[in-house]
């Protein structure tokens, strides 16, 4: 499959942080709809990124142009220094390009030492990739020990052997529950889209659709870290219960509270404390995968306190038509209409 | 003491301060302006003569200077100027090469079995690979942040023609790098 030219244009443009026309915008959000889109998208996202190092391959040297540059400064003196203060006394050619080179020698000297010890903790891996087929998840069980249970139609790759180096690690499409094995010396990282999450033994959920661009953590048990791809160093420490998100545009990372509603795919429940409706209809649409919406503005103040174990769509439903007052209108999707606050 | 002052203030000094304050600049920047030249003009000798011609006309008009911008933007821009300029100059010479390069077979099993600093090599070659218009429009947009309409100017070139050859460059180097595209994903994840 290719990418069709005023796409590759859309994403390019919106990449280097110009700004999108409409029109542009609307074709390019049509297009990224579709999950294999997406990840087409993903794939040009990376060899993008990956150019953002070049030149790697040249280092120019500051110390001996900027010799140079006084030379250019003060074309005629060309013997010693007379007045200038700030100038470093200039030694004859011969002599400096000596010393250049011995600052050369060591630094390859150095250099070779570094690849060394890289290579040493780098051997080849393979990448494994499992991919849960929709209509069902799949428990992916990893040599660590670590469980992780893939939600339907999400992928996970992994290298293999797998903890043969010093990083544990899997990548992510989709979204996953992961209870991770503890492993001091050994942290495990997630990469979901531009997300990098990092642990050491604990359990939380990660999910990262294609099409929403911001990718939220929400943790059971343990710490987790989270931070964006590009920086790695600075990130937030997740507490259970605790959700962040990580979102595509700025990289933004916040904390909130979350009711763990994340992990009601796995576990069919669905519990709320003092939550405003919104975020319960919200909850609801996401689990039973329906489009619910509340038509009334009065009810976004709403509280609600409950807690939904394996129930149906309609007893959810119906539970709300109680507590609310509010009718439900079923047509393509889902509308809760009137209703107030009152208990 | 230079070097603990901000770029602003540094550049404030210069005026009056002068060669302590030019040289902070100098190793400050240098690299930057190097290979902000390097990347338009791909030769290590010709990026340092013009990097150091970009300094130095900033010794040049250190007195009367105006930034609107930051100082680094500043730098850049004239780098970027230079080198076009270099380019402008010495068009007779480069080859008119516009057919892209081609590339290996990709063997299976090849992706992830590279080196970090291999992979890093090559995606440099690779965009260095390019034929010059096709490269030029690419490095302009992907580090420039020039919109199409800019470099369709500064390259003399209709934005169509920009539009073509920034799609032509992206699929090249989708295509070249699509055996590595997990390592890619995992090496520059990390850096």
């Amino acid at each position: 499959m290719t990418i069709p030219d005023h796409i590759m244009l859309a994403l390019s443009r919106r990449w280097a942080g110009e700004t999108l026309e409409q029109e542009q915008r609307q074709a390019l959000e049509q297009w990224l709809a579709l999950p294999a889109h997406a990840q087409q998208a993903q794939y040009l996202q990376r060899v993008w990124d990956a150019a953002s190092a070049y030149p790697s391959h040249y280092t120019p040297n500051s110390q001996a142009a900027w010799q140079n540059f006084q030379f250019r400064l003060h074309p005629s003196d060309t013997t010693a220094t007379t007045n200038t203060t700030s100038a470093p006394i200039r030694t004859l050619p011969g002599r400096r390009r000596l010393w250049w080179m011995a600052i050369a020698a060591s630094l390859m000297l150095m250099l070779s030492a570094l690849y060394y010890w890289w290579l040493k903790d780098n051997e080849p891996q393979q990448i494994r990739m499992v991919a849960a087929a929709s209509g069902g998840s799949l428990e992916v069980a990893l040599p660590d020990g670590s469980l992780i249970v893939l939600q339907n139609g999400s992928e996970l790759s992994y290298p293999e052997p797998f903890d043969k180096s010093k990083v544990r690690w899997a990548e992510l499409r989709g979204e996953a529950y992961f209870k991770v094995a503890h492993h001091l010396k050994k942290p495990f990282r997630v990469l979901a889209a531009h997300a990098y999450i990092e642990v050491l033994g604990t359990s939380f959920n990660v999910r990262a659709p294609e099409a929403a661009g911001s990718v939220e953590v929400t943790v059971e048990n343990g710490k987790v870290k989270l931070a964006a791809q590009n920086n790695p160093h600075d990130a937030i420490v997740l507490q259970p219960g605790q959700q962040g998100i990580s979102t595509a545009a700025g990289g933004m990372i916040q904390a909130n509270d979350a009711e763990l509603n994340a992990l009601s795919w796995m576990t069919s429940k669905l519990s709320f404390r003092n939550a405003p409706l919104p975020q319960v209809v919200e909850a609801v649409s996401r689990h039973y995968r329906v489009d619910v919406s509340l038509e009334s503005e009065s009810l976004n103040q709403c509280t609600y306190t409950g807690v939904f174990q394996k129930a149906t769509l309609d007893e959810v439903l119906q539970t709300l038509q109680i507590t609310y007052g509010l009718r439900v209108v079923r047509s393509d999707k889902i509308v809760l209409r009137g209703g107030s606050c009152r208990k | 003491m230079p070097h603990e002052l901000s770029d602003a203030e540094l550049f404030q000094r210069l005026a009056q301060a002068g060669e302590s304050v030019m040289e902070a600049i100098f190793h400050r920047h240098y690299s930057m302006v190097c290979k902000t030249v390097y990347r338009i003009v791909p030769e290590p000798e010709t990026a340092e003569d013009l990097a150091q011609e970009v300094f130095l006309e900033l010794w040049r008009r250190r007195e009367s200077l105006q930034i609107s911008t930051s100082p680094v933007a500043y730098l850049r821009r004239a780098a970027v100027n230079k080198a076009l300029n270099y380019l402008r100059d010495h068009k007779i010479a480069r080859a008119d090469d516009t057919e892209l390069p081609l590339l290996p077979d990709a063997q299976p099993g090849m992706q992830s079995q590279l080196e970090a600093v291999e992979l890093q090599r090559l995606v440099d070659q690779y965009i260095e690979e390019l034929p010059e218009k096709c490269r030029l429009v690419f490095i302009l947009s992907r580090f420039e942040s020039l919109s199409h309409a800019e470099i369709a100017e500064q390259l003399q070139i209709s934005v169509k023609t920009v539009e073509n050859q920034m799609t032509k460059a992206l699929r090249f180097l989708r295509q070249a790098l699509a055996p590595y595209l997990s390592a890619l994903f995992f090496i520059f994840a990390h850096l």
